[in-house]
């Protein structure tokens, strides 16, 4: 039994800050050596959360809270207030006065596996488009999944691979990223009351733009391809503005400079390097041995997909591409793609890319099955050289043709099978000259593609000025 | 040593909910952020690569990132901390720390019947205060009080409930007044 002594009110008044210096010492000293005190603290604390949560739940046996000093008012009275109300906010809403009145983003697409845990902690796996997100967390469980979000005003937010995105209740203009991937088309913003993206190390304040960001155990890469975004590390509090067409990395270290760069030229070849965990997305990094260099190796992520009542174990590495890249990596007709690696038994191999547009947005998903049959193992060893022609698009939504796409992960993956899958090395070729070796027209058609790409990336240096002519929106793009 | 699975990982932190949610809240005051940082504290575990070998590890894993979570919020809000002690804070955790799942179940299920059991009007200012995030000088106003009656008011609900656990607790069937 706790000491029935100790005074709650100085405790209440404690935690509201509304003691003077002397009282308020006298609470932090005998919280620190008064066992009863903690205890007697410890209770309001659990009292206070275990009540929210039956007001939040419905188990509450009473109507919501009314204040007292309108409880005498006469229902006809209240009923004219309350209409009276409804009616100046709609007058305000449709004069744009108050912004409109929000609700939670809606999902316009989606694939593979994902989950939404609501503020009541109800877990929802088998969403679908048309739903109505308010207040809760949205996972991507998987390297194949994605779910583009809309809000009122237009605003497209997506989500792609491993990521999980917290969709604020009260704000509906306020994410927390805390994990993975973010591609967002939002619409200009009030000054007064901008979109907000929290990630573990940043804050971004949106007022309209395009821009992209990965969210990594210890840093946020942002690249805004259009507009401005104001950037906070939390680490120390700098503020900074990101111009259109630049990129920053804001990190838990404070020491690092925190100077928007430049967004930088194209590649069309990109190799993987597994020499620490910077480029992990999903999978256990192996540092190199004697005798094995780094590595990635799968490890096992249970996976429901949509609408499926069996729950299947995929065993997934996800590498990115972009995350310590200073050249955007970007696809081009007749490259290729090698993964080397290992396997202790052969087992029907699925590999699959995530792309962008070229100036920013999620482009979709791509994968391939590399059947056991076509496996060879040497010394447990395995390489795969892919066309990215053989690449198949995850949804139809997604044209085929990748020319000009930037890379931004690649992954590989066994379903069921633990067969010790890990990736030694992953490659993006650029094409060979031979297959250039056609006809003329076939020629003509290819060296158009490579011009257009150049233009593509001489485009992403420059801020654009016309968000109605953009080409990269996938719901325009007619490609 | 064997490791926890994620359904064991799941199954704890879900048992200890409300005390996970209290530590984020002592160091918040908002009882919809505390909610919320719980539910990144599962996700976190269920994506984290570290396994967790006894139950121990995964509460006190869980208790330090709720407060870290709880102190990331408040910087985002312009905040350096609550003025809570942190040494405090790691005294009032190790208090739940101890204390199994199975107890801290029993008595936060005794808190839930004896709130359910609150006069109205009673249970409406503590719903003003913490879960629609009033300052006692607003409920004061609401309620027409001065604001030296509702800190009274509201600390000694705040010993009758607790009076009443205890009473449940040990089966004497105290029930606030």
């Amino acid at each position: 039994m706790t000491d029935p002594r100790w005074d709650e009110q100085l405790l209440l008044q404690y935690l509201d800050e509304t003691l003077e210096p002397g009282p308020r010492d006298r609470v932090q000293r005998a919280l620190q050596d008064d066992e009863a005190a903690r205890v007697a603290l410890r209770d309001i604390a659990e009292q206070a959360v275990v009540l929210a949560d039956l007001e939040r739940t419905g188990e509450s046996r009473s109507e919501p809270s009314r204040s007292p000093s309108k409880r005498g008012l006469p229902v006809v009275l209240r009923r004219a207030i309350a209409l009276t109300i409804l009616g100046v906010v709609g007058w305000l809403s449709v004069t744009g006065l108050t912004g409109g009145i929000e609700t939670g983003p809606r999902i316009t697409e989606l694939n593979g596996s994902l989950q939404w845990t609501g503020s009541s902690g109800r877990v929802d796996g088998d969403l679908v488009v048309g739903d109505v997100l308010q207040g809760g967390t949205l996972d991507s469980l998987s390297a194949n999944s994605w779910a583009t979000l809309e809000f009122d005003d237009g605003s497209r937010v997506t989500i792609s691979g491993k990521s999980s995105l917290a969709v604020s209740a009260e704000r509906r203009k306020e994410l927390h990223l805390w994990d993975g991937a973010l591609s967002a088309d939002i619409a200009p913003q009030s000054e007064v009351r901008p979109m907000v993206i929290h990630t573990p190390t940043a804050d971004l304040e949106v007022l309209g733009t395009q821009l992209n960001v990965d969210v990594g155990a210890s840093s946020t890469l942002l690249n805004v391809n259009e507009g401005r975004v104001r950037l906070t590390r939390l680490v120390d509090g700098q503020v900074v503005e990101v111009p259109a067409a630049h990129q920053l990395v804001a990190s838990v270290d404070g020491n690092e400079p925190l100077e928007p760069a430049p967004r930088p030229n194209v590649t069309g070849k990109w190799a993987s390097r597994f020499i620490d965990d910077t480029s992990v997305v999903f999978g256990k990094w192996l540092p190199a041995s004697l005798w094995l260099p780094g590595r990635l190796r799968a490890t096992p992520l249970p996976h429901r997909p949509c609408g499926k009542k069996k729950t299947v174990v995929l065993h997934l590495a996800v590498v990115a591409v972009s995350r310590d890249e200073s050249a955007a990596v970007i696809l081009r007709r007749g490259s290729t793609i090698r993964v080397r690696g290992r396997m202790d038994a052969i087992f029907d191999t699925k590999i699959g890319f995530t792309t962008h547009w070229p100036r920013g947005g999620f482009a979709g998903k791509f994968e391939i099955v590399v059947p056991a049959a076509e496996i060879r193992l040497v010394d447990g060893e395995f390489e795969f050289v892919l066309e990215l022609a053989d690449f198949k698009s995850i949804s139809k939504k997604f044209d085929s043709s990748l020319t000009g796409m930037e890379l931004r992960q690649v992954w590989a993956v066994t379903v069921d099978e633990p067969v010790g899958l890990e990736l030694v090395q992953v490659e993006l070729l650029p094409p060979q000259e031979t297959v250039r070796s056609k006809g003329w027209w076939q020629s003509v058609v290819e060296w158009m593609e490579d011009w257009w790409v150049e233009w593509a990336s001489f485009e992403i240096a420059e801020p654009a000025t016309d968000r109605s002519t953009r080409q990269d929106d996938p719901n325009t793009e007619s490609r | 040593m064997s490791t926890f699975s994620e359904q064991d990982v799941l199954r704890l932190l879900m048992q200890s909910r409300d005390r996970i949610s209290a530590a984020a809240w002592l160091v918040t005051g908002d009882t919809q952020v505390s909610e919320d940082i719980f539910q990144n504290v599962v996700v976190k575990a269920l994506t984290r690569e570290v396994s967790f070998e006894v139950e121990g590890a995964v509460l006190s894993w869980a208790f330090i990132t709720a407060r870290r979570e709880g102190i990331d919020w408040l910087r985002r809000h312009g905040r350096e901390s609550n003025g809570l002690d942190p040494v405090v804070l790691d005294l009032v955790s190790q208090s739940w720390l101890t204390e199994s799942a199975r107890d801290g179940g029993e008595r936060v299920s005794a808190l839930r019947e004896c709130l359910d059991r609150l006069p109205d009007e009673s249970r409406q200012m503590l719903r003003m205060r913490y879960y629609e995030g009033y300052n006692c000088g607003e409920v004061a106003e609401t309620f027409r009080l001065g604001l030296n009656a509702v800190y009274k008011r509201v600390s000694r609900l705040h010993a009758q409930l607790r009076q009443c656990v205890e009473s449940r607790v040990g089966r004497m069937g105290v029930e606030p007044s």
